[in-house]
């Protein structure tokens, strides 16, 4: 296979060049920004009234720290939270989670620490979970206190940053500080982790393990 | 918060089961609007895979059917109104048993303390229901397992459509048939042939000659054996008892009456999906079988289609010309032009057919693995045919499977029902379990057969061979249950079938546009994600993403499950 030279180049041991790949789950209740998070990382976009992305099944970025490259597959609920019919295959071999709620809106907050409570019994254990208190440029009709999401967060040990896809603040920080926090050296080990599965692709390309960071 | 649903669509589909999944993806595909509707709390119906807990619990799940609601109310005049759901196309447990005890011994417990070393391990592996239960979301037990062929409809189905990208699979390691009294490796490549110590130079190239002669498939071969049966053409071809024990048991998956014709497909699908994704034809989903239903139902919502699941569904109304308009959700009427259901959801009142053929399956977990070695095995054994019992086919899977705590495994078994599976399955159970007999075999333990913690026996209509359009009002489209098969491919020609029929000259899934792929409104090509932001860490623009891409292609022969499983490996 004409890429395994990249994987020769790389200086056996150095810690230059690394590159990890991670599956990122966003949840929330419907219609708390998580498309449009995702849409202003990945994009640099931000649309009023976004619709949810016909065909998106989930999209990717690549974030710099230091000397590591972090990939993130960034999965999308495609809508099926709505009902609450989200799939368990959605969050199987999550690296990470932005679990999202609505500052203006006391209710999705309530949701989301249900989302919170489902990965810490569902989801991989060493899961890295963040917290994003979204449309944080509508601060003036805050119905979710700062103080209150940062204690419930510290209590359960989640990144909590508040957002806004509007204005892109705090939207690369929340990936970054994610970025940040993965174990980059590593095998995520135990049947609860991932990629010791392989995806099935189309050509000689062999096929690609999610969520493996390489040496 | 709860939505209410939108109350028309192009289509209805009801059952999240294996075929009502592929035809609700194939049709929000091609831009159909479709509901995918199911009274269950659970993806999968009858292919579905459940932990521990919610196993016990599959056949009483509580039914929210509001048998209170005056149904009527929600008609117009000439409408009639069918309460989903029928007792005949379901599953029937026979027994689901524990084999070990509640709780561990207390006094032992307190004991343990003072005890050397090695008593307090076999303290530690001994399991009771109390610490299987603990671990119960680490199981992911499947009703109705599946292997996948390498080559086959369905794996080929996966990667043509773009879904691939969402599972994950692991390959099988080793192909088993139990011969001469005991567990065998069947050499199914042609190294495993020349490696294999239990089969002589000259059998190896007896099988050589022909392997190759079944997959070239030279018509001329096969003259005069249309009316013969697979074993008199491997007799005829002088191959030696073991060898056409491998083959017709194992290989073709046949039995002693096989017809040659059919023993030749059979081996030639084996042979045609070794070497592409492992030392066996074979893959199997990772958290169980239950994941693939859900992959599809996942590949619909992408493509707009509406998931509700735990509904209540309270009957299916009809004009009076007999054609299907709505379903009725709660009080609430959604209609559509077609309706597709699972055939549990089928109203008794459209059941004018009976299963003749049922299939007996069983679930065991077990404390090791049925032919232990160093690393974790898939195992695919084939249970030859004896003294008037069917062949039965039995897959193994372990932890690293994601379908089973550390230190146990999961044995299912299924075959065509003779009389009930505990008796279809005694002769397999005796031989391949040790309940009784350890005790009196202890000190040599790498001989030991390993125990049975918990078994499950239940049995399954077989419903692909049924005429499911009898009396059937013509925009519902019924699809049959789990069948015999060991990988999809009935399920996904039904699927097809179905698909077609509804939207003739559409094309059914056609390859989903990868990420990079989707343009969203009003994009342009600057990466505007770092614009005016004061970020130190920013994120590396297209090129070195694209070498990024390349270098973790390049980084997953890593890791003991996946060795040896690059595309186009050499057998």
């Amino acid at each position: 296979m004409a890429n395994r030279t990249s994987t020769a180049q790389r200086p056996n041991g150095a810690t230059q060049g690394r590159i990890c790949q991670f599956k990122l789950v966003l949840l929330g209740e419907s219609a708390v920004g998580k498309s449009s998070l995702v849409l202003r990382f990945v994009k640099g976009q931000f649309h009023e009234y976004q619709e949810s992305t016909i065909g998106a099944a989930f999209l990717t970025q690549t974030v710099c720290l230091d000397d590591t490259t972090v990939k993130f597959e960034i999965w999308d609920t495609a809508g099926q939270e709505r009902y609450h019919s989200l799939a368990p295959m959605y969050y199987r071999g999550a690296q990470a989670a932005i679990v999202v709620y609505d500052i203006t809106n006391q209710d999705t907050f309530g949701r989301a620490k249900t989302w919170v409570k489902e990965l810490q019994r569902q989801a991989n254990p060493n899961i890295v979970i963040a917290l994003a208190g979204n449309k944080q440029d509508l601060a003036n009709k805050r119905m979710v206190e700062y103080e209150e999401a940062q204690a419930y967060a510290d209590e359960n040990g989640l990144l909590f940053m508040e957002t806004s896809a509007k204005t892109a603040m705090n939207v690369n920080d929340i990936f970054l500080a994610i970025a940040k926090k993965l174990p980059k050296n590593e095998q995520t080990t135990g049947p609860g982790g991932s990629g010791q599965g392989r995806r099935l692709v189309e050509g000689d390309t062999g096929a690609k393990t999610a969520g493996n960071c390489c040496k | 918060m709860d939505y209410e649903l939108p109350s028309e669509f192009d289509l209805i589909v009801v059952g999240t089961g294996m075929i009502e999944s592929i035809v609700a993806a194939a049709a929000s595909r091609i831009g159909k609007r479709v509901l995918h509707i199911d009274s269950n709390n659970y993806y999968g119906g009858l292919w579905a895979s459940f932990n521990l807990d919610s196993i016990s619990n599959i056949l009483n799940s509580a039914s929210n059917i509001e048998t209170n609601l005056e149904v009527k109310q929600f008609l117009t005049e000439n409408e009639k109104i069918y309460q989903f759901g029928n007792d005949a196309f379901h599953m029937h447990t026979h027994s689901q048993i524990w084999h070990i005890p509640e709780k561990a011994n207390e006094q032992t417990e307190t004991e343990q303390s003072d005890l050397p070393t090695e008593c307090i391990q076999k303290e530690e592996e001994s399991w009771t229901q109390e610490k299987l239960l603990k671990n119960s979301r680490k199981f992911n037990i499947d009703i109705a397992p599946k292997l996948h062929f390498a080559r086959g409809d369905f794996v080929e189905l996966l990667i043509s459509s773009n879904i691939a990208r969402y599972s994950e699979f692991r390959s099988v390691s080793r192909v088993l048939t139990w011969l001469n009294g005991q567990l065998e490796v069947v050499p199914c490549s042609r190294s495993d042939v020349f490696s294999s110590t239990k089969v002589s130079v000259i059998e190896k190239r007896m099988l050589m000659k022909l392997l190759t002669s079944c997959v070239d498939g030279d018509e001329k071969e096969f003259v005069g054996y249309e009316n013969k049966t697979f074993r008199t053409y491997l007799k005829d071809r002088k191959l030696t008892d073991n060898l056409i024990h491998y083959v017709l048991y194992a290989i073709a998956m046949a039995t002693d009456t096989t017809p040659c014709l059919e023993g030749v497909e059979n081996t030639k699908r084996f042979l045609s999906s070794l070497g592409r994704f492992g030392k066996t034809p074979f893959l199997y989903s990772m958290y169980g079988s239950g994941e693939i239903t859900q992959a599809f139902c996942r590949l619909s919502a992408v493509f707009g289609g509406v998931y509700a699941l735990s509904q209540p569904l309270n009957g299916l109304i009809f004009n009076n010309e007999n054609k299907f308009k709505s379903l009725l959700c709660g009080q609430q009427r959604i209609s559509a032009e077609h309706l597709v259901m699972g055939i549990e959801k089928l109203p008794k009142e459209f059941v004018n057919f009976t299963a003749t053929q049922f299939i007996s399956r069983a679930v065991f977990v077990i404390d090791r693995s049925i032919m232990a070695s160093e690393k974790e095995n898939l195992t695919l054994l084939l249970f030859p045919p004896e003294d008037g019992k069917n062949p039965c086919t039995m897959i193994e899977v372990g932890p690293l499977t994601g379908t089973c705590p550390k230190d146990t495994y999961i044995v299912h078994m299924f075959t065509k029902q003779t009389t009930n599976p505990e008796e279809d399955f005694k002769h397999c159970v005796e031989r391949l379990f040790g309940n009784s007999k350890n005790e009196s075999e202890t000190g040599e333990k790498e001989n030991l057969l390993p125990n049975v913690l918990w078994s499950f026996y239940y049995t399954v209509p077989n419903t692909v061979n049924l005429d499911l359009k009898n009396g059937i009002p013509k925009n519902i489209f019924v699809c049959p249950g789990p069948d015999l098969d060991l990988d999809y491919d009935p399920a996904i020609a039904q699927a097809k079938a179905i698909f077609n029929e509804i939207y003739p000259d559409l094309e059914f899934l056609p390859r989903a546009p990868d990420p990079e792929e989707i343009i969203i409104e009003g994009e342009d090509n600057n990466n505007i994600v770092t614009e005016g932001e004061n970020l130190t860490d920013q994120p590396i623009d297209e090129a070195t993403e694209a070498v990024a891409d390349l270098q973790i292609e390049t980084s997953n022969d890593h890791g003991e499950g996946s060795s040896g499983i690059e595309q186009g490996e050499a057998e």
